[in-house]
């Protein structure tokens, strides 16, 4: 996981240093507003850590524009400011958190990961998948019951797989977020530190192709391997794939007519045909394409939510203008589809399943 | 033994494959309903094994047709699966607090819903 830390005071820089990198976070560090939004809008963080009085551009207007211009990750304000319309101002500027100086490590190092976990697409403490579960508030990692010894890199892999677990990773997208931006390690360096860790989750058990390989495109994670016979025929693999594609044939025509018509739509209904069409895209596969449409449903959400933040007109409308374009091309070449990965799913705590069934 | 399975979902694309992946991989039943309210009758007439809800539905969506479906004796026992993409930080609270037996993310493959819904609901 990896976090941009925006702060001034020497102090706060060093223990905040040393707690987030016990706690195996990569870190970047810039020291005014400026830099701040350099930095932001230029590498992939999972999460921003704001200091509110910053030298050249505060943190309230810092976030103002990470969220004017579509950031989303999600925001963490660090402040002295202690009264409730500091933080009003903070929360309005679309802040996800709020931290007043001096703070408990402890729950400061709580609240990132809750931040972090409500962002992922698992609610849950502990990520899984099949007899795979990472523990981020221990970093333990095991395969059926067995503990793993991973080193820092190992596990921050493995976090990041797990966190998106529908993502194929390139190289390039690897680096850049599990990296700081100052190291500059070379691609030899992402394959060998997956080798290793191929190596010891096969060592536990694991099947060997746990994290998949897709040539010229990345890494990602292959569903858990089925305990039953229900799904396991290839048969049925290939009878549905077919199924698939003979769908997409008649379902294509309709995305693209979808899409011609977006501008037309009204504005409260144009998200909600990218939500839907995202489904579409994701159920055959075409998990690039159900991100940009994805990327868009949340770009329309926001203008139809009004946003706080006054939104210039032209800065909104080109990217969805280009995001469309996009998409329509993309969808435009896809003649044959693919079975899509298994879904992570998820049981929710015992006392909600208890009180059900209560 | 066979199932009965009620999906609720406004995009008729995935209720057509995921009703041919349930029955291709385990031969279950599946039953559609194409929004919250129709999904609600259906459930009460045909009470379905399980219902595999949407979550994002214009008019009703996922979490008030659960709730409805939660208050009227015919359908209260019925355990139900939300169906999302990644989802927000509100509901993801949400669904801890509302009581539903699981969540499956979209995009799935729905030759492995049986085995996830068996799982999940500990039908073994």
């Amino acid at each position: 996981m990896k976090i941009l830390l925006v702060e001034d005071d020497p102090t706060l820089i060093k223990l905040l240093t040393q707690s987030l990198a016990a706690e195996r976070y990569v870190l970047d560090i810039v020291e005014d507003g400026e830099q701040g939004w350099l930095y932001g809008s230029t590498f992939e963080y999972d999460l921003v850590i704001l200091d509110i009085m910053l030298p050249k551009l505060n943190g309230i207007c810092l976030c103002q524009r990470f969220r004017a211009e579509g950031y989303s990750f999600p925001i963490l304000l660090l402040t002295a400011q202690a009264s409730s319309s500091a933080k009003v101002q903070g929360f309005d500027a679309g802040a996800d958190d709020y931290v007043v100086k001096p703070f408990d490590q402890a729950e400061l190092l709580a609240r990132l990961r809750a931040l972090l976990r409500r962002c992922s697409a698992s609610p849950l403490p502990i990520l899984s998948w099949g007899e795979l579960r990472l523990n981020p508030g221990t970093c333990e990692v095991s395969y059926s019951d067995q503990l793993l010894r991973l080193t820092t890199k190992e596990y921050d892999l493995l976090e990041m797989l797990l966190r998106q677990s529908h993502h194929v990773f390139s190289i390039d997208e690897i680096l850049d977020r599990l990296w700081s931006s100052e190291a500059f390690p070379a691609e030899a360096t992402v394959r060998s530190h997956l080798r290793r860790l191929r190596q010891k989750l096969t060592e536990a058990g694991a099947p060997p192709d746990l994290i998949g390989t897709l040539h010229g495109r990345g890494y990602y994670l292959n569903p858990p391997p089925q305990q039953s016979g229900l799904t396991g025929n290839p048969n049925s693999q290939a009878a549905y794939l077919a199924f698939l594609n003979q769908t997409w044939r008649s379902t294509k025509p309709r995305c693209l007519e979808q899409l011609q018509a977006l501008s037309q739509a009204t504005q409260g209904s144009q998200a909600h045909i990218l939500h839907q069409l995202a489904g579409t895209l994701g159920i055959f596969g075409l998990l690039p394409e159900m991100q940009i449409a994805r990327r868009l449903e949340d770009y329309l959400s926001r203008a139809e939510m009004g946003a706080e933040i006054e939104i210039e007109a032209e800065i909104e409308a080109e990217p969805i203008a280009r995001l469309v374009r996009q998409l329509q091309q993309a969808i435009g070449q896809i003649e044959t589809v693919q079975v899509p990965p298994a879904s992570s799913e998820m049981t929710l705590p015992a006392p909600a399943r208890n009180a059900q069934r209560a | 033994m066979a199932k009965r399975i009620l999906i609720i979902d406004d995009e008729e694309t995935i209720q057509t494959v995921v009703r041919f992946g349930i029955r291709l991989a385990a031969g279950w039943e599946v039953i559609t309903a194409s929004s919250g309210s129709t999904g609600i009758a259906t459930a009460q007439a045909e009470r379905p094994d399980v219902i595999l809800l949407d979550v994002m539905m214009p008019e009703m969506d996922g979490i008030s047709t659960f709730k409805i479906l939660q208050s009227h004796p015919e359908t209260e026992q019925i355990p139900v699966i939300l169906l999302t993409a990644k989802a927000q930080a509100a509901e993801q609270r949400q669904f801890d607090e509302l009581g539903v037996s699981g969540v499956i993310t979209k995009p799935f493959n729905s030759l492995n819903l049986p085995e996830q819904i068996t799982k999940l609901l500990y039908w073994q």
